[in-house]
């Protein structure tokens, strides 16, 4: 009965969770929850909730916006007719046969988007473009295997927190994939909320991503969230 | 209007509308909620500090204008409108409520917030301000904006824990807060 009250008081753990806390003050909690269960209970539900709660509201950011609300602020502007509204996608809604990485990846998403707008003009470009733009479409295609492959293999074996990671040896492109909670949905079935970390040309950009475990053990993705360049880690 | 404030406005109405959907939990009224923040926030461009967050800024005018609209309303309204979402719940019937799935029970719970605990929690855990930006977005103190935070995350653990107790009773003792 000793133990049924926790070290730390609740407000010092939820801001834990949410990263609030000075490096010091947080190893000092991080020491506490190797000894106190319930305060690390605790923070495994809050982190669990929190990113629930992230996730949950995910479908608006991939909804198409009304164009009412996109006219106030066009209708403001002297220029409204020049705002191409191909540039300021944040979400981009291409639902892609190949899978959800098409969807997933805003790099992958722009360069599909630069092939379709490139094949276009076919007629006018040389046999030596278009091959090149077919073997461009080619190792886009198979970086996205072979990503969703290791993605797969890092849900299904990987701890949270343990990242794998993957490379093209065309492109260039790396990418690595962190589990970062796991848990179990109303019917029983596992989802884990991941973190993907991918380099293109030198940058890198982050993705959270919830996949559930189908029972043929495929993970497949339900949300994602891309983490906007002004709210860098 | 700069046409760069214009395109961050626009590729930022995905996330206004979502903070939206969280305050007014219902996608038309987050709709009509994010025009007239919209429209306010244009109308006084000029007050927003270059180099500071636009995101944040139009935040703030979509929660003062949602705050606005609600003591505008009557009560009743309001009051109505929760008593009929749940009895709409209650038709599906058990089972109906059992498949739904944890992402469904938490924005449920968020749902079933008091007011100004949900704002803090779409601000912190949805739309991930620090505290600090949150709190001025919220134009409160560091102090009260971590007390809502953490009655609203061990609400949202309770309510998660225990569905069965966000049943009526939960939803009616919340609606005192309103």
């Amino acid at each position: 009965m000793k133990n049924e009250t926790m070290t730390i008081d609740e407000a010092t753990l939820i801001a834990y969770v949410d990263g609030e806390l000075d490096s010091a003050t947080a190893r000092e909690v991080e020491e506490r929850l190797g000894t106190d269960d319930i305060a690390k209970r605790f923070v495994e539900r809050q982190r669990e909730i929190s990113s629930l709660a992230r996730v949950a509201f995910n479908d608006t950011m991939h909804e198409e916006v009304p164009g009412h609300l996109k006219d106030v602020i066009n209708s403001n502007s002297n220029r409204a007719q020049q705002i191409d509204d191909t540039n300021i996608i944040v979400m981009p809604k291409k639902k892609r046969t190949s899978g959800n990485w098409g969807r997933a990846l805003p790099m992958a998403a722009a360069l599909a988007g630069l092939l379709i707008g490139v094949g276009g003009g076919y007629e006018f470009s040389d046999k030596k473009h278009q091959q090149n733009i077919k073997l461009a479409a080619l190792t886009l295609e198979q970086d996205n295997v072979s990503m969703g492959k290791t993605l797969n293999q890092a849900l299904e074996v990987n701890l949270s927190g343990a990242p794998m990671t993957w490379s093209s040896p065309d492109s260039g492109q790396s990418a690595s994939f962190t589990p970062v909670n796991t848990y179990q949905d109303k019917t029983g079935r596992f989802c884990r909320e991941y973190r993907k970390d991918i380099v293109v040309n030198g940058e890198t950009s982050s993705t959270f991503g919830l996949a559930c475990r189908s029972d043929k053990g495929k993970w497949e993705t339900r949300y994602l969230i891309f983490e906007n360049g002004d709210q860098s880690l | 209007m700069d046409s760069r404030i214009e395109k961050e406005l626009l590729a930022l109405l995905p996330r206004f509308r979502r903070f939206a959907l969280g305050l007014t939990r219902n996608p038309g009224n987050a709709d009509d909620l994010v025009q007239s923040a919209l429209e306010k926030a244009i109308s006084r461009i000029d007050q927003w500090e270059p180099g500071t967050r636009l995101d944040s800024w139009v935040f703030r005018i979509i929660q003062t204008t949602h705050i606005d609209l609600i003591r505008g309303r009557k009560r009743n309204d309001s009051f109505l409108e929760v008593v009929k979402n749940q009895d709409e719940r209650s038709h599906d019937g058990e089972r109906a409520i059992e498949a739904r799935n944890s992402l469904d029970a938490v924005r449920h719970a968020i749902f079933n917030l008091p007011e100004e605990q949900r704002a803090v929690i779409m601000l912190v855990s949805v739309e991930g301000l620090s505290y600090k930006e949150a709190a001025e977005t919220l134009g409160i103190p560091m102090g009260t904006l971590t007390s809502r935070l953490v009655r609203g995350r061990n609400a949202l653990m309770h309510m998660m824990d225990s569905p069965e107790d966000a049943g009526p009773g939960e939803i009616n003792s919340n609606i005192s807060h309103l």
